[in-house]
């Protein structure tokens, strides 16, 4: 069982999810597409080898993650955070998904020109910075540090929606708003 | 017009026919190319139906301005109508060439001509309804917009296959009438023809599918954002509890807030032997994490029991007390009733796990003459 796996693949990849990070197969990163091929392979050994320190290793289409079934407080905390950031970022292009592109200075041009966009930026409170540029950075910085979103190009600042990001769309479409 | 004069004429005046073609989006007025031509080139032009003149303002003539673009491949009008026209001047010439055999020397290169023209149309538009389908779902960043254009090029396909049944069954009815005039050119093409129609019957499933696929992505996204907005609005008003099920939700969502923190004093060689995998296995086995078939155990109250105990619950569940971590595991509900040697196991496993969390303290506890070190959950991680 165990014998299959590699080492040091094993330990990247352990201490890549155990920053509650999402691993996507579209990853701009060449090392992240690796290591999920790799995770992908051997997906039932490393299940099992890390059901025995009691982490459920989870393998959704085109992206795994650590499940933890943390303090129902936070959860519920992060679940509203994450409501305003995918607001922001719908009203910025209501075709925000998985593939798709973006540049910070492509928002920020947009923020110059949409005052109600900008407004949602400066109300989002778990974000920090004091200028525009900066409180974007952090929002983005946010989704990247989960892995929900890819920095293709750090010159130039362009980013790209992970596969990740289907698990937030099909949790908040699972629910229900009573009428 | 002879063919030498026209290309005399184009030759003479490229500058000013580049210049309209590059412009041909936007009016020209005649003052802006009085540098290119004079009055009477204009004249001529006009006569020869290359220009159009109209008050102050000039463009080139609809035909030329096509030309171009189909000859450079940027036009990105999507045409097949065209086809049935070509269909019904190739039933003539057929007509024509069946009935009168001194004609066949003029009518079998048309209708070859014919042939291979629609055969270019139906790749050539093939090609162009890909692009436009492919630029109009990544490009079109209103939903509205997207599904008009959606739906139009899913129009546009139909008809193109249609028109494609259309030629196929033209094909069918005429292949024996073209076959008789034992044209050698004519055949070999009809064949060729005919491996191409089976080529872009492939290619029109998938593009079919596409669109369709497209068409559905956009009406999903546009009902998620909706949501999101709605959501967004709920959480403002501080309702999303009482009008949503979010709370009952939030189980489903089980991504690592916080990072993992695996604290060892192990070797980091040792962990990543298979000597230390099986070494967890038989830990977990004994800490009652039972994973036997269930037709080889005896299913006790306490067997039962044991299958769900879950360390990392015992841990968030000790990150709230005060108590030291021996006295919370022999209080702890799922614990109760278990044996001094496999709490003992729990304690080593936990302390084990989750150390850098873990305050150790100098006292000891006792319990049936064991000892254990008191071990508190650190104030710095709550």
């Amino acid at each position: 069982m165990t014998i299959d796996l590699d080492k040091a693949k094993v330990t990247k990849l352990f201490l890549y999810l155990k920053e509650g990070k999402f691993l996507s197969q579209n990853s701009p990163s060449k090392s992240e597409k690796a290591l999920f091929a790799y995770l992908e392979h051997h997906f039932e050994t490393l299940h099992e080898y890390f059901s025995y320190i009691d982490i459920e290793l989870v393998l959704g289409n085109g992206y795994a993650y650590f499940a933890s079934s943390e303090n129902k407080e936070k959860r519920l905390e992060q679940i509203y955070e994450l409501i305003d950031y995918l607001n922001f970022f719908y009203n910025y292009s209501p075709m925000f998904d998985v593939g798709f592109h973006f540049l910070l200075s492509d928002i920020e041009e947009k923020l110059k020109e949409n005052l109600t966009l900008d407004l949602r930026l400066k109300k989002i409170k778990t974000i920090s910075g004091d200028t525009l540029h900066a409180k974007l950075r952090s929002l983005v910085s946010k989704l990247e540090k989960r892995g929900f979103i890819g920095c293709e190009d750090e010159y130039l600042q362009s980013y790209v929606v992970l596969n990740s990001f289907t698990y937030l769309t099909a949790f908040y479409d699972a629910i229900e708003i009573k009428e | 017009m002879n063919i030498e004069k026209l290309f005399h004429i184009l030759n003479r005046h490229q500058e000013l026919i580049f210049y309209l073609f590059e412009h041909s989006d936007r009016v020209v007025y005649v003052n802006e190319i009085e540098d290119y031509c004079s009055d009477t080139s204009l004249d001529v032009l006009e006569n020869f139906e290359i220009i159009e003149l109209s008050d102050d303002t000039i463009t080139l003539d609809t035909r030329v301005t096509q030309f171009l673009r189909e000859y450079i491949g940027n036009n990105d009008t999507i045409e097949i109508s065209v086809i049935g026209e070509i269909i019904k001047r190739i039933e003539h010439s057929l007509e024509i060439a069946s009935e009168y055999r001194e004609k066949q020397a003029i009518e079998l290169p048309k209708i070859r001509r014919e042939l291979k023209k629609i055969n270019a149309i139906l790749f050539q538009n093939l090609d162009k309804l890909r692009i436009r389908i492919d630029r109009v779902y990544k490009s079109i960043d209103t939903f509205e917009l997207k599904l008009k254009e959606l739906h139009f090029s899913k129009t546009r396909l139909d008809e193109y296959e249609k028109i494609l049944y259309a030629f196929e069954s033209f094909l069918k009815k005429n292949s024996t009438l073209m076959k008789s005039f034992y044209n050698h050119e004519l055949n070999l093409l009809i064949t060729f023809i005919q491996e191409n129609k089976i080529a872009l019957h492939r290619s029109l499933i998938p593009l079919t599918q596409d669109v369709i696929e497209y068409i559905n992505q956009v009406q999903k996204q546009n009902v998620f954002v909706e949501k999101i907005l709605k959501l967004k609005e709920l959480k403002d008003n501080f309702e999303l509890k009482n009008k949503t099920d979010i709370e009952e939700k939030s189980e489903m969502f089980q991504i690592m807030l916080s990072p993992l923190r695996v604290g060892s004093r192990l070797d980091p060689e040792v962990i990543h032997t298979n000597a230390f995998a099986t070494l967890l296995h038989k830990i977990s086995n004994k800490a009652s994490i039972k994973s036997h078939q269930a037709d080889a155990i005896e299913f006790t109250p306490a067997t039962k029991e044991g299958i769900f105990l879950n360390v990392a619950q015992i841990h968030f569940a000790f990150s709230s007390s005060q108590s030291s971590l021996i006295e919370f595991l022999l209080h702890y509900n799922q614990l109760k009733n278990k044996e001094i040697d496999e709490l003992g196991e729990i304690y080593c496993k936990m302390i084990l796990l989750y150390e850098d969390e873990y305050r150790i303290s100098s006292d000891f506890f006792i319990y049936k003459t064991q000892k254990f070190a008191k071990v508190y959950y650190d104030n710095r991680f709550r």
